[in-house]
């Protein structure tokens, strides 16, 4: 159906707007995993009592069964247990820090380079977020709007944004883009921790970007497309039975450099707290430095959603294009229809698989750093790509 | 003496980071799994002000005073726990009293004051081991504070008390028998 003008503004502003809720639903959602997955990890309880009075631990005790979990927690307490809700007592830990980083107060240091202070962050987030607009998070549409919707009525709603082409080539150019900002903030701050950690960051995400794309190529060769929907349809389910160990070697590459990309531990030299107090945001404060926390947050998102599409199956069921040989079951098979919710499943196990690391992992040196990427990774990424070339060649 | 370093020639798999990452990895996932499906009654955690340690038998925490049965204090007053105080936070001044009216003789000893600060305690258990008569013990309280450092001075009458709600005892806020007033001694 043809859309008017207006259906089309009306259209992609719903879909911005649901887009933007989702990612940014789900940082403090992810920060708030990552209290609970570390102190999990390491044997402790995490967040347990932000909830104060209304939802918390000592709602049983002091304000008895006047509150909302007060009469229960307070049974509980009586009776010498935990009480059932404990695990999530500490959730409103992702409003206290939202609201504690809107609240803090924005110190712009003396002598720094104020427009370029100031404009760094908003360049990190924007191009974190505007990635997301060549993401598709399910290959059709979401829903149908009903008839009697206003404007948009009876249109679908689609998962995808944009249905760019050249859709891998937009995600790669604007999110590297991200490293300007952080770049410029660690310059604008006139301090010289930051100085280090950003050039050390600029370093470290142009020599890992390399390895990065090549990785990426690997889909891009097996399908030959650019465009996410095809290339997520064609290595879930078209890929010849040789490319899957490829797919396997190249997603653990692909995985690596995307630690690296994100600065993430075991790759966080940027912001390296023992050796440069934060790195590159350590002039930051209040909404400035949420902002490069979203950014980075968002970042996370988008590698760990272009590792679900390309090499985890995207909106398939099983990974490493083993759902080829589902397929034979044939389409209508429920396992073999796409849906978001295989999307988002992969999605956010790889964002735990990132707090994992981070439980694990220690900090590398900045020599081990670029030695693993350039004397390792690329030359791996290059002869995946060889052989890719090979199998796309043969079959 | 040197030491020989042993050095250590690892594989290539433990050379090629993968492997001990994968092992460090499955390390960290089964702590999780493990922290996840203990209830949260028996982790390792202590919620502290909702849940409490039971405190092992021997535990030395605040002091008590003992009584006899009637109510008066073991304590006589004979200053071996002040003696033995390794910080010195004990405070005692004797008093004598008497159970007959009589004046000579049948005079007994007890604390007028018995003072510890217990910012100066370290709770070694001196006081306790050095105490002929069995009277001042350490128990399982160790919940001690307080907003000024003037609370945290224990009289005798403090101390005698401490544990009497634990205990199911009646508090005790006097002597039962008066003490014996001297006049001034003439030399």
């Amino acid at each position: 159906m043809p859309m008017t003008l207006t259906q089309l503004v009306v259209m992609a502003l719903l879909q911005i707007v649901l887009l933007l809720a989702f990612v940014m639903m789900l940082v403090p959602l992810i920060t708030f995993a990552e209290r609970k997955v570390i102190a999990y990890v390491q044997v402790r309880l995490g967040a347990t009592r932000t909830a104060g009075g209304l939802w918390g631990a000592q709602a049983g005790r002091t304000h008895k069964s006047r509150t909302l979990t007060g009469g229960l927690n307070g049974l509980m307490w009586y009776l010498g247990r935990v009480p059932m809700l404990s695990i999530f007592r500490g959730l409103p830990v992702f409003i206290a820090d939202a609201v504690k980083l809107l609240t803090k107060e924005d110190i712009v240091p003396e002598g720094a380079d104020k427009a370029v202070f100031i404009l760094s962050p908003a360049i990190s987030v924007i191009s974190a977020f505007t990635v997301f607009s060549a993401v598709a998070f399910a290959p059709g549409a979401l829903f149908t709007f009903p008839a009697w919707f206003p404007i948009v009525g009876g249109l679908p709603f689609n998962a995808f944004l944009t249905d760019i082409n050249v859709g891998l080539l937009f995600i790669l150019g604007i999110s590297s883009v991200g490293v300007y900002g952080i770049v410029l903030g660690a310059w604008a701050s006139n301090s010289k921790y930051p100085l280090l950690g950003g050039l050390r960051s600029a370093a470290q995400i142009i020599s890992y970007e390399v390895p990065l794309t090549l990785s990426l190529l690997v889909p891009v060769i097996l399908t030959g497309s650019l465009n996410f929907n095809e290339m997520a349809r064609r290595t879930a389910t078209e890929v010849h039975w040789l490319a899957i160990p490829l797919l396997f070697v190249g997603f653990f590459i692909y995985t690596t450099c995307a630690f690296a990309e994100t600065n993430r531990v075991p790759f966080d030299l940027a912001e390296a707290e023992t050796e440069l107090v934060s790195g590159f945001h350590t002039e930051y404060t209040g909404m400035k430095f949420s902002f490069y926390f979203l950014a980075e947050y968002a970042n996370m998102i988008l590698v760990s959603a272009l590792a679900a599409g390309f090499f985890l199956g995207g909106h398939y069921l099983l990974p490493f294009g083993f759902q080829t040989f589902l397929m034979k079951a044939g389409e209508t098979a429920w396992f073999n229809q796409p849906s978001i919710l295989f999307f988002l499943g992969k999605v956010l196990f790889l964002l735990f698989v990132f707090i994992w690391v981070r439980a694990t992992l220690p900090r590398y040196r900045y020599d081990q750093l670029m030695h693993v990427g350039w004397k390792y990774l690329i030359p791996y990424t290059l002869v995946l790509i060889f052989v890719a070339a090979l199998i796309r060649y043969i079959a | 003496m040197g030491v020989i370093v042993k050095q250590v020639e690892l594989s290539w798999l433990d050379r090629s980071y993968v492997w001990p990452v994968m092992k460090g990895m499955a390390i960290t996932f089964r702590h999780l799994l493990r922290q996840i499906t203990t209830p949260s009654a028996k982790r390792f955690t202590i919620q502290y002000p909702d849940m409490k340690k039971t405190m092992p038998k021997g535990y030395r925490g605040l002091h008590e005073l003992k009584r006899f049965e009637d109510g008066a204090i073991k304590c006589v007053a004979c200053f071996m726990c002040a003696e033995a105080c390794p910080a010195r936070c004990i405070t005692i001044e004797a008093e004598e009293f008497s159970e007959l009216n009589f004046t000579q003789g049948f005079e007994e000893k007890r604390p007028k004051v018995f003072r510890i600060d217990m910012l100066r305690c370290i709770y070694c258990g001196m006081c306790e081991e050095a105490c002929p008569k069995d009277a001042i013990w350490l128990r399982n309280e160790y919940e001690l504070a307080a907003y000024d450092r003037l609370s945290m001075n224990y009289g005798k009458w403090d101390l005698m008390n401490t544990y009497a709600a634990a205990d199911g005892k009646a508090e005790i806020r006097e002597d039962l028998l008066p003490a014996v007033v001297r006049g001034p001694v003439a030399l």
